[in-house]
């Protein structure tokens, strides 16, 4: 039987606003189709900001204020600094990854329920269950008993 | 809506796997963890590798993959008649990953295992590193510097070898050829005019001595350090690059440094700076008329940036010399004229339609 999912439906956004970049339509085009698609199939998909044709200083902030900022945001640490904004559109992320000195290095448009850098692996979560293991473990008995208690 | 740009944002998008994000596989997060290298850093290191070569994001874990592998094919790098800027320039590269961790791990990745300036093995030693090394097969042979074609000109000779000798040796077994810098890719200096050692660029020397492997120019005067690293990068993890007719990959040679230039609008609407650091070239108009051959010169200087992305040399109120075209250094400009400070041939405001005193201050088209 056919599934809903397996309808094809193209949802068009509507003609750009007065004054709104076409390079700004044409991503935000992308997003919602890739956002029906992560609903549809659950396949994430991410879009590079650095890929975009023409985007100018202009372009970049409209498109910014068009996806806007929405409930969650959160910040990886770790020498190099993540920064990772839900827009407006839930499941729409905005990652910008910077360098040491503050430079934008890479900006990323993630379509997901979660983008994959938040999520804790495997790998590392044992690791540190060894280390949370170790903390908790009972101090091995010390050889500095008094002499005198000892006799 | 505008189809063909709508088609150029669906290039920069990408699907990562069915069913949910990609993340690293256990092999490359365990690998990291022995390294000591916080994952989360090395993901973000991977998504602007991706970024830089074009690659779509899904790539990042197949990036994280390639970089950690432990068996990767070795690189031989050899020196010819060069100047060592180009290794300067490499030994430089993806410190916008910060810290040495992740550099070193980018030259333990890249397993650079023969490199004259940078190991320590001399003499004897370093030959029998060298013969040991090209007698496996599939290592990437990086080469920097032009050969004398006459292999007894007596112009090259290291360890009582001609360059000849020494790079027909090494190319046998080799995967690929990568000649760095214009020198190896083109010829370069060396080979300016008059050509004094009869210098040939690698490629030509590879149709002379009948060599058929696999050659990726990454040309520049250096190549921008990332450029280097992430040639070789994109080879381990993806197989060869796009060439463009010149043999250098697409991705970082598609376009020139003008089509990415800041200063570009008054390129086509002027004014243009008619002295070094006149008031126009401060306030960022083109540099056209002082030389710049940015037009005819493909090269990444504009989006990957020098510096670790700090600055390209029209940020700095120099044109480009064209340092990573064949034959830069004899280039006959306008007027038939050789030199970095005459205006090219192609691209005047005459051909484009500009009115006189948009490149010419006393408005009429003759040079006083
Ligand atoms: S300064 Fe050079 S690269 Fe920049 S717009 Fe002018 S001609 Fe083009
Ligand atoms: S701006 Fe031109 S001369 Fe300068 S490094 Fe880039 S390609 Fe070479």
């Amino acid at each position: 039987m056919t599934n809903l999912s397996d309808i094809p439906v193209l949802a068009e956004r509507a003609e750009p606003l007065p004054g709104e970049s076409p390079v700004v339509s044409a991503v935000l085009n992308q997003v919602m189709e890739l956002l029906a698609q992560f609903l549809a199939s659950g396949t994430a998909a991410a879009l590079d900001l650095k890929r975009v044709p023409r985007m100018d200083a202009a372009t970049y902030r409209q498109l910014k204020d068009a996806l806007s900022v929405g409930e969650v945001t959160a910040t990886v640490k770790a020498e190099v600094t993540v920064e990772i904004t839900e827009t407006q559109y839930p499941g729409v992320w905005w990652l910008t990854h910077r360098k040491e000195q503050g430079a934008i290095v890479t900006e990323v448009i993630e379509i997901t329920d979660l983008p994959v850098i938040l999520k804790s692996h495997a790998v590392d979560m044992r690791a540190g269950l060894r280390r949370l293991e170790q903390a908790l473990a009972p101090p091995p008995p010390r050889d500095d008993t008094p002499d005198r208690v000892r006799r | 809506m505008n189809t063909d740009l709508s088609n150029r944002v669906d290039q920069g998008s990408a699907q990562t796997e069915a069913g949910g994000a990609a993340t690293f596989d256990e092999a490359t997060a365990t690998r990291l963890l022995a390294l000591g290298i916080s994952r989360r850093r090395f993901m973000s290191y991977c998504a602007g590798l991706a970024s830089l070569l074009a690659l779509p994001q899904a790539m990042v874990p197949r990036l994280a993959q390639a970089a950690t592998s432990a068996t990767l094919p070795s690189v031989v790098y050899m020196s010819f008649q060069e100047c060592t800027g180009c290794l300067e320039s490499m030994v430089n590269s993806f410190a916008f990953g910060g810290g040495t961790t992740i550099d070193n791990l980018i030259l333990n990745m890249i397993s650079l295992d023969y490199q004259e300036t940078l190991m320590a093995a001399a003499g004897d030693q370093a030959e029998d590193l060298l013969l040991s090394l090209t007698a496996k097969t599939g290592y990437v042979l990086v080469v920097d510097g032009s050969i004398p074609a006459d292999w007894d000109s007596g112009y090259f000779i290291s360890g009582e070898r001609s360059g000849v000798a020494r790079f027909k040796a090494a190319a046998q077994k080799a995967g690929l050829i990568v000649a760095v810098g214009t020198c190896a890719s083109f010829g370069g200096l060396p080979k300016a005019n008059p050509n004094p050692t009869g210098a040939m660029s690698i490629g030509d020397l590879m149709k002379g001595l009948g060599i058929t492997k696999p050659l990726v120019n990454v040309s520049g005067c250096p190549p921008i350090p990332e450029v280097i690293t992430g040639v070789i990068l994109y080879y381990l993890s993806k197989g060869m690059p796009q060439l463009d007719s010149l043999q250098r990959p697409t991705v970082f040679y598609g376009e020139t440094v003008h089509d990415g230039c800041y200063r570009m609008s008054s390129f086509m609407e002027g004014p243009l700076a008619q002295a070094f650091d006149d008031s126009n070239s401060r306030k960022g108009k083109c540099l056209y008329q002082l030389g710049c051959k940015g037009i005819v010169t493909h090269n990444a200087c504009a989006s990957v940036r020098w510096n670790q992305g700090t600055s390209f040399p029209m940020m700095s109120g120099h044109g480009c010399i064209g340092c990573s075209e064949p034959d830069f250094w004899d280039r006959l400009n306008a007027k038939n004229q050789k030199g970095f400070y005459v205006p090219i041939a192609t691209g005047s405001g005459h051909s484009r339609g500009l009115p006189c005193e948009v490149c010419h201050t006393d408005g009429d088209d003759y040079d006083d």
